[in-house]
């Protein structure tokens, strides 16, 4: 994998969330967060010539592709005085996203929570998919990364999709930056950014943080500069599993060996897929030693990021013998 | 023999010392040994100066008796440096071995208690490896003949090692008070570790921990130091290399004990038929080793002319063998070949020769040097035999294992009819667990629904304000507080611009002993929390409750020592002007810590009282 140089060319795709339900709630509204992100690909596109933009746009049904489009829609402001470059792009946007508003049916009383979730995994894949066609058809070195605008929630259906495709862009190596506009953390995307090695950021717009300025600071630098610079964020990415009954956190556990479902507590029967242990097999608590392994047996499951006893924890290393 | 006064001989012996004969005299006060018909000793040894005996094991040819002890004169507890060795010229071996006991029961009641070496400890290569060194090293006492006299060679830690080695076995680590073998191990376990020595100075000997808690946390250590030194080595692999050493006159001495005696027999197993075949009703011992060394065989491969040593009839049969052994390129047994050997693992080897005898393979026409590269090859042959499992070789032998074996490797499975096999089909209840327990805040999403349907009851006034239609071409009026962004943003990259630099900490200047003083309040800290923690959790007894209360009484002495480490950097002469401030920075977690230990022994009386 050479090393970029500072003349190399950028591919950007831009992920739009435009989950009606979820831009909805927005102390921001959809319209102004528009504009700052075309200020901000206008911006991008300016860095240099040979720069290439694609933009999708997802909600909870469908994907599109609404920059480069394939046909030319009529552009009725002939007049106005912009940068031709800029203009078809910013056109193309808004017409592809006002279409896909006016499409989208009405709500569902009794959806409910999927609703508010988008098809993240399939805008991804998508963009995988022209990553590697443009940099199989350019002669020059290209370096692809990607930015997902994220609005809505995660969706667990989607999680082995979305894996998947964080992989795979580690594998090419894209980075996905995160720029998370409305709503809590998302774990997956989190892990996106982690493992592909770009940014997350999440936008406070309620306390009047301004997305531009954040997309400005941390998203538009291309993969040489990256190396330069330092990025906020990046703060300890919990990795810790839930156990299956509770959903508390757990740091060591127990897993059944037919189903590999995280318990916190030994139970003589395995919820999920009916397994039946043997009792004596399992310790008590307090003993952190390793129990034998059979086909019915539990092990101890010692979960990642297990941070270092500092002088202060209370609990210690050689508790039990 | 003269006696000084007071002096009463105990028992009195005819020995050669130094080939010499002459009388050895055993009395209350030394142990002499005069020349025959003189009245002074030649060598004497006071009994306080006396540091240990050695004697040659019951079977051997002669029997001997070796003194060391310490010069005349100097300190108690120097390094033996004086050795006398007696041997009986009587014909009567046992009477012989009687008369020497009478002298090691003697000496073993004034041996000092330091060094038990024990009797009959000459080590003779009984697999304690001590000898393993090349016999180069062996001492070279006067007197001692180099044949079969097995004196131990190696230090005297060699035997004393073999021996406790067995001891330890039954060593139950943990008793209190501890036992004499534990005290040894944890004397080799500190010798052995300098960072556990340093420790455990720092720690016990300062009087901050006892003994028994210091290593009552790390009986692992014990216990990993006891079963390693039961560990028995194995022979030698080196290749075997027979070093004169020249003496004074000129003349070349080889000294070979029985354990180079055995290797030289395994290397060459002709040399072993030779000498089962010759000694002793041929040749003497001592004459059969002299005419090996003295062989053409022996030094054929030691340097460059072959032709050094002389002719022999009993090596020159030797050599004919090893060269008919090595010519012979037969060497297989054609009648129990292994049917199973893949020959395509070699293909790659005669692609251009096919299946063609393979004259590529002919030994250099150099002689001199290729037989020594056979005897190389050999040696090499033998190591990986031992290595190796060598059961192998054994099972092919036989006639209808090689059968079985065959027919198993032939059986082809998929030509005989399928079994299903019995399982159990996996029935997962729920799949989305899998998937929601990963989403951190789980318990949250349960809020979030009852807020999302709130939301869905109206759908109408939620639809309005999604409008997306702008100008382009006008400037974007208001995008949120750019100020408070940037300050949040940056101080973020900050943080984490700290966190990436490389350690700062030799910036800092602390002085090489202040940082030791707070290394070591660290380590007493750190120590003594892990007893009052593990005391804490277990089920509380009386004697926990004591050993608790001891600890936090302990800490006292810990934060006194830590107010004066501050004391220390404050008025240290340091070019580092804040250095009190940051060494009480460097400092504050342990005193924390100790703190919160203390407060929550404390309060758990308390609170069993209460309840």
């Amino acid at each position: 994998m050479s090393e970029p140089l500072e003349s190399d060319a950028s591919l950007l795709v831009v992920v739009l969330d435009i989950n009606t339900s979820a831009w909805s709630t927005s102390p921001l509204p959809l319209d102004k967060a528009l504009q700052q992100i075309i200020i901000f690909i206008n911006g991008y596109l300016a860095l240099k010539p040979e720069n290439k933009l694609v933009v999708l746009a997802s909600n909870k049904r469908e994907c599109r592709c609404l920059y480069p489009v394939d046909h030319t829609s009529a552009t009725p402001d002939q007049d106005i005085q912009v940068y031709e470059q800029f203009r078809v792009v910013d056109a193309s946007i808004l017409a592809g996203v006002k279409n896909m508003i006016i499409n989208t049916e009405p709500p569902n009383a009794n959806q409910g929570i999927e609703e508010a979730q988008s098809l993240i995994a399939r805008a991804l894949s998508k963009a995988l998919c022209h990553i590697h066609r443009v940099t199989e058809s350019t002669l020059s070195k290209i370096w692809p990364r990607i930015l997902i605008l994220s609005a809505a929630e995660d969706s667990p259906r989607e999680y082995i999709a979305l894996m998947n495709s964080i992989f795979a862009a580690q594998k090419m190596s894209v980075l996905i930056d995160i720029c998370k506009i409305i709503g809590r953390d998302s774990v997956f995307l989190q892990q996106a950014a982690e493992i592909s090695g770009g940014n997350y950021l999440k936008v406070d717009t309620a306390r009047g943080e301004s997305l531009l300025q954040t997309l400005l600071f941390t998203c538009l630098a291309d993969h040489y500069t990256r190396e330069i610079l330092y990025f906020p964020g990046n703060e300890q990415i919990d990795f810790r599993a839930t156990c299956f009954c509770h959903k508390k956190v757990v740091d060591i556990g127990f897993v059944c060996s037919v189903c590999l479902s995280i318990f916190c507590r030994p139970a003589p029967v395995c919820s999920t897929c009916q397994t039946k242990f043997s009792i004596k097999l399992v310790k008590t608590e307090s003993a952190l030693s390793s129990s034998a392994l059979t086909s019915n047996g539990k092990q101890i499951l010692a979960a990642s990021e297990m941070s270092a006893l500092s002088l202060e924890d209370e609990k210690t290393a050689t508790a039990a013998k | 023999m003269l006696t000084l006064p007071g002096e009463i001989i105990k028992h009195s012996s005819e020995t050669l010392c130094n080939k010499e004969e002459g009388t050895l005299y055993i009395t209350n006060k030394r142990l002499a040994w005069c020349k025959a018909g003189s009245e002074t000793p030649a060598a004497e040894v006071l009994h306080e100066n006396f540091s240990s005996q050695q004697v040659s094991k019951a079977e051997a040819k002669k029997v001997m008796l070796r003194i060391s002890a310490v010069s005349p004169g100097s300190a108690p507890d120097t390094a033996p440096n004086v050795t006398h060795t007696f041997t009986w010229k009587l014909a009567d071996k046992n009477v012989a071995i009687a008369d020497r006991d009478k002298y090691m029961a003697e000496l073993a009641v004034i041996t000092p208690k330091k060094q038990q070496i024990p009797g009959g400890g000459s080590a003779t290569g009984t697999g304690a490896g001590a000898a393993a060194a090349a016999p180069g090293n062996q001492q070279g006492a006067a007197g001692s003949s180099s044949a079969a006299s097995g004196a131990a060679s190696a230090a005297g830690s060699a035997a004393p090692t073999g021996q406790s080695g067995s001891e330890y076995g039954k060593v139950k680590i943990g008793a209190v008070p501890a036992s004499v073998e534990e005290i040894k191990l944890r004397q080799e376990a500190l010798s052995k570790n300098s960072d556990l020595a340093k420790l455990h100075k720092t720690l016990v000997i300062a009087g901050l921990i006892s003994e028994d808690e210091f290593w009552s946390t790390r009986k692992h250590i014990l216990e990993t130091q006891a079963i390693q030194s039961q560990l028995r080595k194995g022979e030698s692999s080196t290749w075997l290399d027979l070093a004169p050493m020249t003496q004074a006159s000129g003349d070349f001495k080889y000294t070979i004990t029985p354990n180079v005696a055995r290797r030289i027999f395994k290397e060459y197993p002709q040399v072993k038929r030779a000498y089962i075949d010759n000694v002793p009703h041929k040749v003497n011992e001592k004459l059969f080793w002299k005419k090996f060394v003295a062989s053409q065989f022996f030094n054929r491969g030691r340097s460059a002319d072959s032709a050094k040593g002389n002719r022999d009839d009993i090596f020159d049969k030797c050599m004919r063998e090893e060269d008919s052994v090595f010519n012979n390129t037969a060497r297989y047994d054609l009648d129990y070949l292994t049917k199973l050997l893949d020959l395509t693992r070699t293909e790659e080897d005669s692609v251009e020769t096919g299946n063609a005898p393979d004259f590529t393979m002919r030994p250099a026409p150099m002689d001199n040097k290729l037989s020594l590269l056979r005897r190389f090859n050999h040696h090499s042959e033998l190591v990986l035999q031992s290595v190796l499992n060598s059961k192998r070789k054994q099972t092919d032998n036989d006639h209808k294992a090689v059968d079985k074996t065959l027919e198993e490797a032939t059986h082809l499975e998929d030509l005989e009819t399928p079994h299903p096999e019995k399982k159990i089909k996996l029935s997962i209840q729920d799949r989305t667990r899998y998937f929601t327990s990963l989403s951190k805040g789980a318990s949250d999403s349960k809020q979030s629904q009852g807020s999302h349907d709130l939301d869905h009851t109206d759908p109408g006034s939620t639809r309005a304000p999604l409008h997306v239609s702008f100008n382009i071409s006008r400037p974007l009026d208001n995008c949120g507080d750019t100020q408070k962004t940037m300050d949040i943003i940056s101080h973020s990259a900050h943080i984490v611009a700290l966190q990436k630099r490389p350690n700062r900490i030799q910036e800092l200047r602390i002085p090489d002993d202040i940082n030791l003083a707070v290394a070591e309040c660290h380590g007493a800290g750190t120590e003594m929390l892990r007893h009052l923690w593990s005391l804490i959790r277990l089920p509380p007894t009386p004697e926990r409750q004591k050993r608790a209360e001891k600890i936090v009484a302990a800490f006292d002495g810990v934060h006194a020592r830590i107010r004066d480490t501050i004391a220390r950097a404050n008025t240290a002469d340091s070019k580092n002007a804040k250095l009190g401030p940051i060494v009480e920075k460097m400092l504050q977690p342990i005193a924390h810590s100790l703190n919160v230990g203390k407060s929550t022994f404390e309060n758990r009386p308390r609170a069993k009282a209460a309840a």
